[in-house]
């Protein structure tokens, strides 16, 4: 066990702080990333370079975005804006924030959800959930990414599958909150979305029950399916 | 991307000082606005005097979009309720969709939202009804909206009704602090405060729940209760103006000079640029500041006291053209000079003051301010006489009364009137539990902090004729008469003015049986 030196700065302060920063610039980047890509001529736009930068970016931010709430959640500095969400009109959203990319990349998505469906939620924290999950499965799927929303015994539960290998057992077997114990710096994986996952749909709780997520295998195309579940 | 959904006028500015100059010749349908803008005004602050000006209407649309994630930006940019708030950064594609989602739900709720900008309330309750009816996906918002309406017009029984069917199926924040605010409404303090803290418990930053919380305590008369949620709600969401000047006014009343005059700073912080920027905040942070340092010299009071001189300095740069505030300036600034025990400063402060004063069109509130200045540099005959001609003056006006009684009373500082107060508190009590010797101590020490505090005196003589009944000694008497003596210069619209004459002559009754006797006759 290390003890804590006084005269040592809070490590996790400095990185929050680095982080925000780093957030910050590259809102800017990707800014002028999308006013340059406007500005470029059509057949270079259809090469598909231009959506590697955006979205490896994007990914760079989601991480980012992860990380700060992470840090705000052990300080509980973290607050929930819970409002009424179209669930149809959000699935929408990401959709056109997606398509281009999976298009490029021959991977088809679709979405369905009952246009009417509204449930309570954190609008901004969700959709981190969800950027988080389609970036994985836009890298595991081989070529179908599926979305559907439906309530079910009173969660509003979201599902993504995928037609990709699945995750692997380490993932599946590990027990809600321990998932960063399998940080492995060899493949790169480090599951920090997935406990960032875990992490906020937590904090939705109606009466007693609490969200929560849910990975497995199998699902509509024998891939990976990645659940949250809202009460 | 905007000319995409078919808008034709399209303006952009890139201050927000040409924002503001826009809305004013211009109604926007919708307004993407970030928060921070550089210099002046930022979103939060245009949001608020959009709002506040009515230059924003129900029918429009207002979006901030920003990539500030603090909490106190975050929740003071909501306070003014944006019709969206987006994260940055954004895709544009994203970006896209969402607009287009919040102008299809606008286009479809445009009738109900007309109604509520022109005041047909009723007209505008039965189209909710209406659409409620129709089992669309805005429901909840009718149902929202609704429950407001009721509210705004006084209807507590209505509004509950809505929301005690929206709680019927969902424990949600929002119609749980409806629930509370209908009962606040109907005058159910105890059971508003209880619906109000369980919104705070499903919900910390709830800031309306602080509100309501707070408007229950001050109904109930519960003064440090309310001021302790108000500080709760401030640290929350330390942006909001007015909720730093209610905080501040109340913790004044209750006599805790550090927090009323750490909440008169922040009104002064986020007052800049902002439509609640005023002169008075700057004035009254002077006075508070002014009366704690008042005669500390220690290091902190000498802080205090050159922060006191700066506020006040600075409030005279900015609002050169307010004459009145300017005199109170340089008055505040003279008693914290004479506090500070510098008097040569205090005396030329106080003589600027006096070459701009005239005498004979003086505001009541220079004339206060005056007479506090005069009662700090030991001009204490000066001050009365003032005071007096001010009452006479403004007799019919029941504020201005009430202020100068109190420093009529009470010329010392917030920190003696304190001790005052609890030593009379605890006179009182040993007088109910007829221990009068000690009582007429506690109200004893309690007049040697505010020695002509009118009411103070009034109790000395009561306690003191009580204690002649039981054992007779003609040194009570005088001492109550000397104690009459302390306010005889009372005028005839103070409060405590009819009690003072009828001791008084209880008094004469006692020493001259005869001659009151005859009177009585």
């Amino acid at each position: 066990m290390s003890h804590l030196d006084q005269n040592q700065p809070d490590f996790s302060l400095i990185i929050a702080s680095a982080v925000h920063d780093m957030k910050n610039s590259l809102s800017m980047l990707l800014h002028s990333v999308d006013q340059m890509c406007e500005e470029l001529p059509e057949e270079w736009k259809q090469k598909n370079n231009t959506t590697t930068v955006k979205y490896e970016a994007e990914r760079v931010n989601s991480y980012l975005i992860q990380l700060l709430g992470l840090y705000r959640l052990q300080n509980k500095m973290l607050s929930l804006h819970i409002d009424e969400c179209f669930v149809s009109d959000l699935l929408d959203e990401q959709v056109a924030h997606y398509e281009p990319m999976l298009t490029d990349k021959n991977i088809s998505l679709s979405t369905s959800a009952d246009e009417n469906l509204a449930w309570y939620f954190d609008r901004e924290i969700v959709i981190g959930v969800l950027n988080n999950a389609l970036n994985n499965a836009s890298r595991y799927t081989q070529s179908k990414i599926d979305i559907c929303a439906y309530i079910d015994n009173d969660f509003l539960v979201i599902e993504i599958h995928d037609d990709g290998k699945g995750y692997p057992a380490l993932l599946l077997e590990a027990a809600p909150g321990e998932i960063p114990n399998n940080i492995n710096f060899q493949t790169g994986s480090t599951s920090l979305g997935i406990y960032f996952a875990e992490m906020v749909t937590r904090l939705h709780t109606q009466g007693d029950r609490k969200g929560s997520i849910k990975l497995s295998n199998g699902g509509k195309f024998g891939g990976g399916v990645f659940c949250i579940y809202l009460p | 991307m905007l000319s995409s959904f078919g808008a034709y006028h399209i303006d952009t500015a890139s201050s927000a000082e040409e924002a503001m100059e826009k809305c004013r010749f211009n109604y926007y349908d919708i307004i993407l606005c970030d928060f921070n803008l550089g210099t002046g005004k930022n979103g939060q602050q245009i949001l608020e005097a959009l709002k506040i000006n009515k230059r924003v209407k129900h029918i429009h649309l207002f979006i901030m979009i920003t990539a500030e994630t603090a909490k106190d930006v975050v929740l003071g940019a909501r306070e003014y309720q944006p019709d969206a708030y987006i994260a940055k950064p954004i895709a544009r594609a994203v970006l896209e969709k969402r607009l287009s989602h919040l102008i299809r739900q606008q286009q479809h709720l445009k009738p109900i939202n007309k109604e509520i900008d022109l005041g047909n309330y009723a007209k505008a309750i039965s189209l909710c009804h209406q659409k409620i009816e129709q089992k669309t996906k805005y429901q909840s918002w009718c149902y929202q909206t609704l429950g407001t309406l009721y509210l705004q017009l006084g209807d507590a029984a209505n509004a509950r009704k809505v929301y005690e069917t929206i709680l019927c199926n969902r424990e949600l924040p929002w119609a749980l602090l409806g629930l509370g605010q209908s009962m606040l409404l109907n005058q159910e303090y105890a059971s508003a405060i209880n619906i109000f803290e369980s919104c705070l418990q499903i919900n910390p930053h709830l800031l309306e729940a602080y509100d309501g919380l707070t408007e229950c305590h001050l109904k109930l008369n519960h003064l440090k209760p309310a001021q302790d949620i108000l500080m709760q709600a401030v640290s929350l969401s330390p942006r909001l103006v007015p909720r730093q000047e209610k905080l501040a006014m109340l913790s004044q009343k209750n006599q805790d000079i550090a927090t009323a005059a750490e909440a008169f700073r922040q009104a002064v912080k986020y007052g800049e640029h902002s439509i609640h920027e005023k002169v008075d905040n700057y004035l009254h942070l002077g006075r508070c500041l002014s009366e704690w340092c008042e005669g500390d010299l220690s290091e902190a009071g000498q802080e205090r006291a050159n922060e006191a001189i700066q506020i006040l300095e600075t409030a005279v740069e900015k609002f050169p053209l307010n004459e009145d505030a300017c005199i109170n300036a340089s008055l505040i600034e003279s008693r914290v000079y004479s506090g500070q025990k510098q008097i040569i400063q205090a005396d030329k402060k106080l003589h600027f003051a006096e070459s701009i004063i005239e005498e004979e069109s003086l505001s009541p509130q220079v004339g206060i301010e005056f007479a506090k200045t005069l009662q700090s540099l030991n001009q204490s005959e000066r001050a009365e006489k003032l005071l007096i001609d001010l009452a006479k003056k403004y007799a019919e006006d029941a504020d201005i009364i009430s202020q100068i009684e109190t420093l009529l009373d009470e010329p010392e500082s917030i920190i003696c009137r304190k001790h005052a107060k609890e030593l009379n508190k605890k006179g009182i009590k040993l007088f109910e539990q007829n221990q009068l010797p000690a009582a007429i101590e506690a109200i004893e020490a309690a007049l040697s902090y505010t020695p002509k505090h009118a009411a103070l005196n009034l109790n000395l003589v009561q306690v003191l004729l009580k204690h002649y009944e039981t054992k007779p000694d003609n040194n009570t008497l005088l001492k109550a008469q000397s104690c009459l003596k302390n306010i005889e210069h009372i005028p005839e619209q103070h409060n405590q003015y009819k009690r003072m004459k009828f001791l008084a002559n209880t008094i004469n009754k006692i020493l001259n049986p005869s001659t009151a006797s005859v009177r009585s006759s």
